[in-house]
C-alpha cells in the first residue's frame, strides 16, 4: 500500500469497531474508548510513513491503540495509592480482626443454567465492576475480561505480584456483594 | 480461636489468577473440607469467572461505535 492510499476516514469505516471493541474489552469505559480510537487514528496518520505494508492494516492500527491503553492506565494506576486503597484500609468490611467472616456470605447455590439467566447475571457484574474504584476497575478489567495474564498485567501497572493478587480478591469481594445486592446469590 | 477464612478466600481467588503451590492447595483443600462459607465463596468467585470469560469471548462480535460517537471521530480527523 503507498501512503496515498492512507485514510483516517476509511480507517474509521472499516476497522472503527474493532479498534472500539478492542479498548471496551481492556478498559470498560466508552468515553475513554472512543478518545483511545480517535487518538490511535490520528497517531496512525501522524507516523503512516512506518505502515510498510507487511502487517495487515487492522493489526497495525490495534499494535498503536495497545499502546494507548497501556499508557493511559499506566498514567491512572500508581502503585502506591493502590497499595493504600487496597491494604491500609482500615475498615476491612470482610473479615473481623481473628480471620472469620464478619457476615456470612450468602449460598450461591445455584447455577445459572439458561442462557437469558447467565446473561441477566452478566450484565449485572458488568453494572458492578463499573462502581469499582478507579484502579482497582482497570486491574480488574484487564485481568478478568481482556483475559490478560498476571505477569503481563504486573509488567504494564508496574504492581508487584502480591498488590496484583490483593486487589484481584478485594475487587472479587466487591463484585460478589454487588451481585448479592442485586438478587444473586440466596441466604441461607 | 482463630480462622483461615480471610487466607482461604485470598487463595480462593489467586488460583484463578496463578498456580497455588502444593502447601497452598493442601490448606484450602483442608478448610474447604469443614467450612461452608468459604465453600459457597470458592462457588461464587468461580462463576463470577466463568461468566465474565464467556462474555469477553461474546464482546468480539458486540462491540460498535454508535452514530453520535462516530462523528465524533471523525470530525477530529483530517478530511478525505
Amino acid at each position: 500500500m503507498t501512503a496515498a492510499e492512507h485514510s483516517p476516514q476509511r480507517w474509521l469505516q472499516e476497522h472503527g469497531d474493532a479498534l472500539y471493541g478492542y479498548a471496551m474489552r481492556q478498559i470498560g469505559d466508552r468515553e475513554m474508548a472512543v478518545d483511545l480510537v480517535q487518538e490511535t487514528l490520528l497517531a496512525g496518520w501522524r507516523n503512516r510513513q512506518s505502515f510498510d505494508g507487511r502487517a495487515k492494516e487492522r493489526t497495525w492500527l490495534t499494535g498503536i491503540l495497545r499502546h494507548k491503553i497501556i499508557d493511559k492506565i499506566r498514567s491512572l494506576v500508581r502503585e502506591r495509592e493502590l497499595v493504600q486503597q487496597a491494604e491500609n484500609d482500615p475498615t476491612d468490611p470482610w473479615f473481623a480482626p481473628n480471620g472469620a467472616w464478619l457476615e456470612a456470605p450468602s449460598a450461591w447455590r445455584f447455577e445459572p443454567a439458561a442462557e437469558l439467566e447467565r446473561r441477566r447475571m452478566a450484565d449485572q457484574i458488568e453494572a458492578c465492576i463499573a462502581k469499582l474504584p478507579l484502579r482497582h476497575r482497570l486491574v480488574f478489567q484487564a485481568r478478568e475480561v481482556a483475559g490478560e495474564e498476571t505477569a503481563e498485567i504486573c509488567k504494564r501497572l508496574e504492581l508487584s505480584p502480591t498488590n496484583f493478587h490483593v486487589v484481584m480478591h478485594r475487587a472479587r469481594l466487591a463484585l460478589r456483594r454487588c451481585l448479592e445486592q442485586h438478587g444473586f446469590g440466596e441466604r441461607k | 480461636m482463630n480462622h483461615y477464612c480471610r487466607q482461604a478466600s485470598r487463595l480462593v481467588s489467586d488460583r484463578l489468577d496463578r498456580d497455588l503451590t502444593l502447601r497452598e492447595r493442601l490448606h484450602l483443600w483442608l478448610h474447604l473440607a469443614m467450612c461452608g462459607l468459604c465453600r459457597g465463596n470458592a462457588r461464587a468467585l468461580k462463576q463470577m469467572h466463568r461468566l465474565l470469560r464467556e462474555r469477553a469471548a461474546q464482546m468480539d462480535d458486540d462491540a460498535r461505535l454508535d452514530a453520535e460517537q462516530r462523528r465524533r471521530i471523525a470530525e477530529a480527523l483530517p478530511p478525505e
